[in-house]
């Protein structure tokens, strides 16, 4: 039998982690070739310089930055780019270039802190209730169902609503919708994992459930899970902006990409600097992580 | 296969019944009310004016009496009406339901068709420029928002080409040609990234089954490439396509609200988002339960034509 | 033709945007209206609800006169004309208005409207509606024989022709709520034209009403009232002629249209405003010289620039199309001189030299509000005032504003045509909404006074002591008045603007290729 379906939501992820518990193993890839070619790839080389790159920006911002991202020069408004503001300036006089560069910081903080919050639970989620099986296993599906049965950006909606809209609400919305994605990308294996005899094995020599689970079978299910998350990474940096466009996560004048990507959107004709650059900041970042995501998979999930 | 069923309908029944409550206790404890948006920002409050409103809707009930009424005309198959509109909502729903769905088919339509095309070029031409520039466009197809793709395609053709997408909605069966027009845009923005999943699921399983012995033996005994690729290694892949392709369905069903507001279209999307931000309670629970519903069912159905198209698979 | 030149000249020199541009000249040309075809109009804001005593939303009120009349209407000059009503006047004491109904008006069912329909109409406003604070001096409402009726009130009350005039004086029928429960989804009015369908976020379709009372109008069959919440879109939507009108949001996009040669631009001043509130019971802001030292940081042409694009212009508190109580422009003009020096030395005397931090509220699906905050913020820095800016949805916006749970917020209002209305309910201390929490006995004495004068000569001097008092003790601060930006296919002929944008410019509207 194979593992149920994650219905899908916003998360394109969902896709990949259905597919990989479900397809058959018939790929004939082994290890080293995969290590080769991932080695080999230029790409992945290069989703790596731009993710480094990104990281970079985001952690040096207020040195990297010329102004500060909030700081208003009514001599400059809505001016093209030039030698004073090399990415040119938004209707406030702000430096596109400065909010861009610290733009990278709420993104990257949006999309780390939701996927991370939403693999640990729902990584330990999927653990437990692989691992455990029976009432328990039920049990959490079904709360994870209720979740898992809203599309993703109404969720995000009627969190907004309830928290007021922000950076933290868009945090929120995005672990809601991702934890029962990882937690069934999580159960699939754990349950296939938790049958082999190895397990029974360890278990009659008397290690406690708890150690079988951390140090037998976790390393054993990690490879696809961690692929999984670098994929979310990326989706998660286009969720944000689209809860941006709708409203919902960071406000004016917080400088997240997707919040500048939508002030801007109003500007394209006359001033489109001002969208156009954490447009590509956008595109850019999420091509990295798909292109680092795609080399992990060749080197961990060779399934696939 | 009927006991899967019905297990699977079972769950349905407890997640839906997790699912009101969850509605129901969010939307109550969200801040603000009908009440005070009805009395506006210039009257001149007073206590019983409140009072008369918040009895009027039956705000003034305890939480559990306005679930209980809501269920109960749930159970009698009552969704309820619009505070704000005076409609049934289930009239609201019928009106706009056909647009998400025309918006989801199309959409999932020139996924496939863009998205295994691609997949099946790009693996038979495997590392040449094809395969590469595919590739590439796939993973750029995937970086993209939504609603900035939308922006751009509707400025560029208004100011170049002086066209857009008709602005007055019309159902397809008033005026097919038109209801197309409007449609085209919408679908090709919200099918892109779905495509870009599609191509490189396509392109993967086809390079694992163009790989294999009997494809090597079919192409030896000199069976002419098309056919090799068309009849025999596509339809070997098509399993897992399907899957993405089932799978994409749901993600783009739930991805509607976006592209709904982008373009303005009257889908079941905008009309959750404004009921939100009404604070319309009975449009906004009654239609998301409905939504969850269709979401839940068409999971359901994917994963049965998974089973039925691999016999490996017994559930 | 040489009329509209003159005028043109003028409002450049003067440096004023009054009356439409463009328009107005086809009038004066003597083109005879066509009649027939549909005109498809759209904006960003969908109604909530179209009962005009139940839904407080401006976005009905601007929707109501398309179905609705009032017993008395302003003109674009804000001056009241007789509308239902075909004449009114007061009893010697000021204490009763009788107003003579005109004859033969149907309503969209076929009957005639008569004393009984307006009395109908206020005894449900006073009763359940929030609009019953325009008329909070109004005592009651009689027939006086079936086409007249009286208004008495408690005191001589100088607003009623604005009240009436304003966003809840619209006349409905018994029998309407008879048939309907309420007009939410319906409506049964006298006006130019008839609901047909409403789907709700999508579109209004309202038909021509053939037995309109003013012959000859309205001049095409059938318009639809389209939302499209993304301007973006609306400007596509005019520039590809699938639109006919589009009433302009944010006024960066008058830049964007005014060249294209296939539409015509209007624009004018707004009766509204957009303008920051205060709270006078929050810490620092209780301090009048905290207050003023807001008032002489905030440079209110600056905010102007950014979030109207310098379409509007800095206003009293009587905005410009309030004429003839707008106080001279060089006894307002001083106090927004910004003046950062005095602001800094008000702070210190004050004994908030080093500064305070507060919060600033802004409704994020309000254009102006947005871009406005972040100015005002960047300029209070300058006195170390600290706000920080704190983005609230609408819903839960108004739940404060009414609960007055804010520190400074950015508020923007549709306007008022009389003093009474402008200021009791903004400013008076106990009597009315009072906006800021504040308190000056003597300006609530000036308020009730303006309220109970009926003499227009001393209520002029009345109501400039008051906006002098304002501008020196600042509850609040007048920002700017955005102008009105409404742009048509250049076919449309004969529409007109109005200073609070409701929407009375469709009566007369006529499409030129029909």
């Amino acid at each position: 039998m194979s593992a149920p379906a994650p219905p899908g939501l916003l998360a394109d992820a969902a896709a990949d982690g259905g597919l990989g518990a479900r397809r058959a193993a018939t790929s004939r890839t082994r290890w080293g070739r995969a290590l080769r070619r991932a080695t080999r790839n230029t790409l992945v080389g290069l989703g790596l310089l731009g993710a480094l790159l990104v990281v970079g920006l985001a952690l040096f911002a207020n040195a990297l930055a010329p102004h500060a991202p909030d700081e208003q020069n009514f001599d400059l408004i809505e001016s093209r780019p030039s030698a004073a503001a090399v990415f040119g300036t938004d209707r406030f006089g702000r430096d596109v270039l400065s909010r861009v560069i610290h733009g990278a910081r709420i993104s990257l903080y949006v999309a780390i802190t939701s996927i991370a919050a939403s693999m640990a639970v729902g990584g330990a989620l999927g653990l437990t209730a692989g691992y455990l099986g029976g009432t328990i296993d039920n049990a959490i599906n079904r709360v994870l169902d209720v979740f898992f049965s809203i599309p993703g950006l109404l969720l995000a909606v009627g969190i907004a609503a309830l928290r007021g809209p922000g950076v933290n609400s868009a945090v929120l919305a995005i672990a809601i919708v991702y934890t029962p994605i990882f937690a069934r990308v999580m159960r699939g294996p754990v349950l296939a994992e938790r049958a082999k005899d190895y397990v029974e094995a360890v278990r009659a020599l008397g290690a406690t459930r708890l150690a079988v689970a951390l140090k037998h079978i976790l390393p054993n299910v990690i490879s696809p899970f961690v692929v999984q998350g670098t994929v979310a990474l990326s989706q998660a940096i286009l969720i944000e902006a689209s809860l941006s466009y709708l409203g919902l996560s960071a406000q004016p004048p917080t400088p997240s990409w997707g919040n500048m990507l939508n002030e801007g959107r109003t500007y394209l004709e006359t001033a489109p600097w001002i969208s156009v650059f954490p447009g590509l900041a956008i595109m850019l970042t999420v091509l990295a992580f798909n292109l680092i995501g795609d080399g992990l998979r060749d080197v961990l999930d060779p399934s696939s | 296969m009927g006991r899967y069923l019905l297990v699977r309908l079972y769950s349905m029944a407890v997640t839906l019944l997790g699912l009101t409550v969850l509605t129901f206790l969010m939307l109550r404890l969200i801040p603000g009310t009908v009440v005070e948006q009805m009395i506006g920002a210039d009257a001149i409050v007073s206590e019983a004016m409140v009072a008369q409103l918040k009895a009027f809707f039956g705000l003034d009930q305890p939480w559990y009496v306005q679930y209980g009424r809501w269920m109960g005309s749930l159970l009698q198959g009552d969704l309820g009406t619009s505070w704000r509109t005076g409609k049934p909502v289930v009239q609201l729903i019928a009106e706009r339901l056909p647009v998400t769905l025309e918006l989801t088919a199309f959409a999932v339509a020139v996924a496939i068709m863009l998205g295994v095309v691609a997949g099946v070029v790009s693996s038979v031409r495997r590392d040449r420029a094809v395969d590469n520039i595919t590739r590439v466009g796939a993973l750029l197809g995937l970086s993209v928002p939504v609603f900035w793709q939308g922006t751009m395609l509707i400025l560029f053709l208004s100011i170049y080409l002086r066209w857009m997408p008709p602005v007055v909605w019309v159902d397809f069966f008033a005026d097919p040609l038109r209801n197309l027009t409007i449609m085209l845009l919408p679908a090709l923005c919200l099918g892109t990234a779905s495509a870009a999943n599609i191509a490189r699921t396509t392109r993967a399983c086809m390079l694992d089954v163009l790989g294999s012995e009997y494809i090597r033996t079919a192409a030896a005994k000199g069976l002419r490439p098309r056919l090799v690729v068309l009849k025999h290694a596509l339809r070997n892949a098509m399993i897992p396509i399907v899957t993405v392709v089932g799978l994409q369905i749901g993600i783009l069903l739930g991805g509607t609200v976006v592209v709904e507001e982008v373009f303005t279209l009257p889908g079941v999307g905008r009309l959750v988002l404004w009921s939100i931000y009404q604070r319309d309670y009975p449009l906004t629970q009654s239609t998301i339960l409905f939504v969850a519903v269709m979401f839940m069912t068409v999971n359901l159905a994917v994963d049965l034509l998974y089973a039925y198209l691999d016999p490996r698979i017994r559930y | 033709m040489s009329r509209d030149l003159n005028r043109r000249d003028f409002l450049t020199t003067a440096g004023l945007a009054l009356g439409a541009l463009g328009v107005g000249s086809t009038a004066a040309l003597g083109q005879t209206p066509k009649a027939g075809g549909t005109l498809v109009s759209a904006q960003t804001t969908e109604a909530t609800g179209l009962d005009p005593q139940l839904v407080a939303a401006f976005s009905r009120s601007r929707r109501s006169p398309m179905m609705y009349n009032q017993l008395v209407r302003f003109e674009p000059d804000m001056t009241p004309v007789p509308e239902l009503a075909e004449s009114w006047h007061t009893s010697p004491d000021g204490l009763t208005w009788t107003f003579k109904l005109r004859e033969g008006v149907k309503f969209h069912d076929g009957q005639e409207l008569t004393s009984a329909d307006v009395k109908f109409t206020f005894d449900r406003l006073f009763e359940k509606s929030p609009g019953k604070s325009d008329f909070i001096a109004v005592d009651k409402v009689e027939p006086a024989g079936k086409y007249a009726v009286k208004f008495i009130t408690k005191e001589p009350f100088a607003g009623l022709l604005a009240a009436l005039g304003g966003f809840w004086g619209f006349i409905i029928s018994e029998a309407g709520i008879k048939k309907h429960g309420d007009l939410n989804k319906a409506a049964l009015g006298t006006g130019p034209f008839v609901l047909e369908d409403w789907k709700v976020e999508q579109q209004m379709v309202l038909k021509k009403n053939p037995h309109y009372f003013k012959k000859g109008r309205p001049h095409v069959d059938q318009i639809v009232l389209r939302t499209i919440p993304d301007e973006a879109n609306i400007v596509a939507a005019l520039r590809t002629g699938q639109i006919q009108h589009a009433f302009i949001e944010d006024n960066k996009n008058y830049n964007l249209l005014k060249d294209e040669k296939s539409l015509t631009g209007y624009r004018s001043s707004r009766l509204g405003y957009d303008f920051l509130n205060i709270n006078a019971t929050r810490g620092p802001l209780k301090d009048v010289r905290v207050r003023q030292a807001i008032s002489w940081t905030v440079d209110r042409a600056q905010v102007l620039r950014v979030a109207a694009s310098g379409f509007g212009r800095l206003t009293a508190p009587a905005t410009a199309p309030m004429k003839q109580w707008q106080l001279p422009e060089e006894q307002w003009m001083r106090y927004y001189k910004p003046d950062v020096e005095k602001a800094k030395k008000l702070m210190a005397d004050a004994g908030q030299a080093q500064g305070f931090s507060v919060k600033l509220g802004v409704i994020p699906t309000f254009p102006t509000m947005v871009s406005g905050a972040p100015v005002v913020a960047a300029q209070l820095k300058r006195i170390g005032i600290t706000a920080e800016i704190e983005n609230v949805e609408y819903a839960v916006w108004i739940k404060r504003w009414q609960a007055k749970d804010f520190d400074l917020t950015m508020n923007t209002t549709p306007g008022y045509a009389d003093p009474d209305t402008a200021f009791f309910r903004a400013l008076h201390s106990t009597k009315g909404q009072n906006w800021n929490s504040w308190s000056v006995p003597d300006l609530d004495a000036m308020l009730e006074e303006g309220r109970r004068t009926l003499d227009p000569k001393k209520r002029k001097e009345i109501y400039d002591r008051v906006q002098l008092m304002i501008l020196e003790n600042v509850p609040q601060l007048w920002l700017f008045s955005a102008d009105t930006i409404d742009f048509t296919q250049t076919a449309v002929k004969g529409f007109r603007q109005h200073p609070t944008t409701l929407l009375y410019g469709f009566e007369g509207a006529w499409l030129d290729k029909a």
